[in-house]
């Protein structure tokens, strides 16, 4: 029997194939969400002509930080303030800008931005965390790895940083670069920080760990650097690791994303407001395009390339 | 996997005769994160006998006919005349199995359309075909069929998620530039460790941190990192490599050590200039080791032993 009758013998015993989904917290949070969103962004790859300066301002401070965390773990002095200025300054001259009122002008993100790496590097190296390292003993930043969820959905995370506490436990830690602080308790609740311990663990092997043992964000709060002596201005939010998830969190929140599959496979696209007070609506990109039909602002994104 | 309700109630399959099935990248094929097992046409023949049997005068048929018309065959590949590959059409047959009683009655049917595509797809028809019958039966091939016998509740976090390939680094480029220029510092750093002789991986000369059993109660817990007894030190600025190529590194007193805290306590012990001892007392000896090393603020000067 050749090689291909013996793959159609056994391809016949098995489940009609569902359609591949692949999945982030990014898109699977905006399905939830707004399914309307969802389609608009995944679907028709439409995004919006300006990108907001926190985006930017979150690339070059990814940057910054993997490149400081890079050279520490190697041993080589990197400027990290010097590598966030440049980082941001080319971002900005590529595209064009969104700026919230709250800021006066570049000039004053760059300098938020440069305080902020600066506090950033002092707190790591009060931190007592060191960045995990693979078996091949390359540190664990910026990784991305996928997993084969149930019924054909594929689903994907980027670890921003895997540290050892000086305690010896196995700690994920999502870096983020928000205004404000994250509500006390979020960090048990959230699904993202859920789903790298899933990939994680999943990985569990290749990244020569046991388990997940904490989680938690780095939120390194961008406020604009304060022109008096009153106002704290960018900062590091102490970090408050929780307990990972337990094996029926994940698989809960595992059945949350084959539920938000379902709806992608479905088509279930509906608008969702929600009310007043908690609409999703008013920061949204597409917001033009649901109300008046309009495309105007918009661009499509190429294809996209998966790795194999 | 348990038949709960019909003709073949209480049927439970023996072990050798379910399989996990996979698909066509080798990955178990799951149902709600359960792998699905197959309970094959050939294993169910004998229990379908048994109610079925030829001796009472039943008799299984199976009835072959032109499929009305072709498929796609996902397995035979053609030029599609542009440059490019298309899936080959290949003709098809409908196989109808039908159960008949002692009286020449049909008490049940199952029809299969197979793609002809080998010679031996006809038998491989007739026996999906029967296949089809004994589900219709009451006898499924597969347990994800069987709803009723599926646990309800446990499920495994580790089969509901399966790891595909391998990490990507993601590494924004400057830090990947450091990475990949550090990256031959590191192979070199462990060939000439290799060639200067540590056996072990945490092969030293000194102990660097005393063992819980050489210092008192309160230190042990506290006072650790003031008190390095002897160390020899190592370039501050080497790279990490791949410290733990011997994952069944073990204390003196037995302990295992995990292997992650063993390689995060070299690279720390080399960034800050210190060796470690050769042998830890115990996993605990470790663990207050790599916390000294990580509350450590200076880098100690060097000491020769």
């Amino acid at each position: 029997m050749s090689a291909a009758v013996a793959q159609q013998a056994s391809v016949a015993t098995l489940p009609v194939a569902e359609d591949v989904i692949y999945l982030s917290h990014s898109s699977s949070t905006m399905m939830e969400k707004c399914a309307a969103a969802y389609a608009y962004r995944y679907r028709d790859r439409l995004q919006s002509q300006a990108e907001s300066m926190n985006l930017g301002f979150g690339k070059a401070f990814d940057q910054a930080v993997s490149g400081f965390l890079v050279g520490d773990v190697y041993g080589h002095d990197v400027d990290a303030v010097s590598v966030f200025t440049q980082t941001y300054a080319e971002w900005t001259s590529q595209c064009v800008v969104e700026i919230g009122t709250r800021w006066k002008g570049q000039e004053a993100i760059i300098e938020t931005g440069q305080l902020l790496v600066t506090r950033f590097v002092e707190w790591w190296r009060d931190s007592g965390f060191s960045v995990m390292l693979d078996p091949e003993g390359k540190p664990i930043i910026q990784r991305e790895l996928r997993v084969r969820l149930p019924r054909n959905v594929i689903y994907t995370a980027i670890l921003d940083l895997m540290v050892m506490t000086p305690e010896g436990q196995v700690a994920v830690v999502d870096v983020k670069t928000p205004s404000a602080d994250c509500p006390e308790g979020f960090p048990i609740t959230s699904g993202q920080l859920t789903g790298q311990q899933l990939v994680v663990e999943a990985h569990a092997g290749e990244l020569g760990i046991d388990r997940v043992e904490k989680l938690g964000f780095l939120n390194a709060i961008k406020r604009p650097v304060p022109t008096t002596k009153r106002g704290e201005g960018p900062t590091i939010a102490p970090v408050h690791l929780v307990d990972a998830r337990t094996p029926e969190q994940v698989e809960e929140y595992i059945q949350s994303r084959l539920w938000v599959a379902d709806d992608i496979r479905r088509k279930r696209f509906a608008k969702r407001s929600l009310d007043a007070y908690n609409t999703p609506c008013t920061l949204c990109e597409f917001r033009q395009l649901c109300t008046t039909g309009s495309r105007e602002g918009l661009i499509v994104r190429p294809p996209r390339k998966r790795r194999p | 996997m348990q038949i709960t309700h019909g003709l073949f109630k209480g049927i439970t399959p023996a072990e050798g005769e379910i399989r996990t099935i996979y698909d066509r990248s080798g990955a178990p094929v799951l149902r709600d994160g359960v792998p699905v097992q197959s309970f094959g046409v050939h294993q169910r023949t004998p229990y379908v006998l048994e109610k079925f049997s030829p001796l009472d005068g039943y008799a299984i048929e199976v009835v072959a006919e032109p499929g009305a018309f072709d498929l796609p065959d996902p397995d035979t590949m053609v030029p599609d005349g542009n440059g490019g590959v298309r899936m080959a059409n290949q003709p098809t047959v409908k196989f109808t199995a039908r159960l008949i009683d002692p009286n020449n009655r049909t008490l049940a049917t199952a029809s299969y359309l197979k793609v002809i595509n080998s010679l031996s797809s006809h038998q491989e028809g007739e026996t999906l075909a029967r296949g089809r019958l004994y589900e219709a039966l009451g006898l499924p091939g597969a347990s994800h069929e069987v709803e009723a016998a599926l646990p309800a509740a446990p499920k495994v976090t580790t089969v509901s998620a399966v790891a595909i390939g391998h990490g990507a680094d993601r590494l924004p480029a400057m830090a990947q530039g450091i990475q990949e220029a550090a990256a031959p510092d590191a192979k070199a750093d462990t060939m000439a460790e290799d060639a200067h002789a540590a056996p072990a991986p945490i092969e030293a000369t000194a102990s660097a941190v005393p063992a819980p059993s050489e210092v008192d109660a309160d230190a042990a817990s506290q006072d650790v990192p003031s008190k390095p007894a002897v160390a020899t030190v190592a370039p501050a600025a080497a790279a990490p490599s791949a410290p733990d190529s011997d994952p069944s590194v073990v204390a003196r007193n037995g302990d295992a050590l995990a292997p992650a805290l063993v390689r995060q306590a070299i690279a720390r012990a080399r960034s800050k200039g210190v060796t470690l001892p050769a042998q830890f007392d115990s996993a605990e000896h470790l663990r207050l080791t790599y916390r000294d090393l990580c509350t450590r603020k200076t880098t100690p000067t060097t000491e020769e032993a």
